[in-house]
């Protein structure tokens, strides 16, 4: 059982002790924090699509009202 | 209360007629007895005094006649219960030494324990980020705190005021006749002795807040005993092309702000 394995190598060597737990949870708190920032943003773009200062700025009206 | 002269054993003792020939038969002797009343245990209702009579501890099977023997309960109908749906696939084998598969089953449970960590330093992050930016200045006053100074409008030779964050900022820019007397000054005919080059990362710009270090006053540019200096005319301190105290009262040299030139032309106060 090869998953058996991984998942005991995994456990030996990163869960078992606090330290290295604790370790990588810090360091892994950095790429969560990149892909939540950047889902959240994406999904909050998506929302409010066509009310943000990015979508006015692309394209200037060409139309000038009065 | 059970009256005793009433009860059926009693009765029979006291109507009991003693043996003896028959002519001495007569009407019994009935002595009066006093009524005896016998304490009765008290009911069992609560669950408290009904769970005194469990026994506690073990049973002992005791072979005197008078001995107790074991107290036995029915429990026959309780279930029971089966938590196999609540234990790990891991585990349900018999046959399978739940020991070989311990990792497997802690790393699953490591995990939701380390996803949850995860999400509290960043969490923790965010609240210490805003906690400290709020602290530090606000982005306003961050603007209001740089200077933006076009050095090809200043001619040369000439010094020019600006004023930066309410103080006066003195932009000097130097011929390179000044740009060698400062450079060849001795150190140790100065009160703070500081080469030019440590005082100025353009050479041909001087960049000095312009206020003397003796009092606060603001000196005066291109006057005083050294050519192309300061002179404060509060207390007479001299300052020379470098901004250096020279002569006078004043204990320190002029101070250089913190500036960083974007190009040539241009530099970036604060």
């Amino acid at each position: 059982m090869s998953l058996a394995n991984v998942s005991k190598t995994i456990y030996n060597a990163i869960f078992r002790r606090t330290s290295t737990f604790v370790l990588t949870c810090v360091v892994l708190a950095y790429p969560f924090e990149r892909a939540f920032n950047t889902l959240t943003e994406q999904y909050f773009r998506q929302i409010n699509k066509g009310k943000l200062y990015d979508d006015i700025k692309k394209k200037p009206e060409p139309e000038e009202e009065e | 209360m059970i009256s005793l002269p009433k009860s059926t054993v009693v009765q029979a003792i006291v109507k009991a007629v003693p043996r003896g020939n028959p002519a001495s038969v007569g009407l019994p002797t009935i002595t009066s007895v006093s009524k005896v009343t016998v304490e009765q245990p008290p009911l069992r209702i609560s669950s408290f005094s009904l769970s005194q009579l469990i026994p506690r501890n073990s049973i002992a099977v005791s072979s005197s006649i008078a001995g107790s023997s074991q107290v036995r309960y029915a429990h026959t109908d309780l279930k029971v219960p089966d938590f196999s749906e609540y234990r790990r696939d891991q585990v349900k084998r018999p046959d399978v030494k739940s020991a070989d598969s311990g990792p497997e089953r802690k790393l699953t449970s490591y995990l939701v324990v380390g996803a949850g960590a995860v999400t509290c330093v960043y969490g923790a992050k965010a609240i210490v980020r805003a906690l400290v930016s709020n602290l530090g200045f606000s982005a306003d006053a961050l603007a209001i705190s740089k200077v933006e100074i076009k050095l090809s409008d200043i001619p040369e030779g000439r010094n020019v005021t600006i004023t930066w964050r309410g103080k006066p900022l003195f932009v000097k820019h130097r011929t390179d006749e000044e740009i060698a007397n400062e450079a060849s000054v001795d150190l140790s005919q100065l009160r703070d002795p500081q080469l030019d080059t440590e005082r100025v990362q353009n050479p041909k710009f001087l960049i000095l807040v312009g206020v003397c270090t003796h009092l606060g006053c603001v000196p005066i540019a291109d006057a005083g005993d050294f050519a192309g200096g300061y002179f404060c005319p509060c207390h007479g301190s001299h300052y020379d092309g470098s901004g250096r105290i020279r002569k006078g009262p004043a204990p320190l040299n002029l101070e250089v702000p913190k500036y960083e030139f974007i190009d040539d032309t241009t530099v970036v106060v604060g």
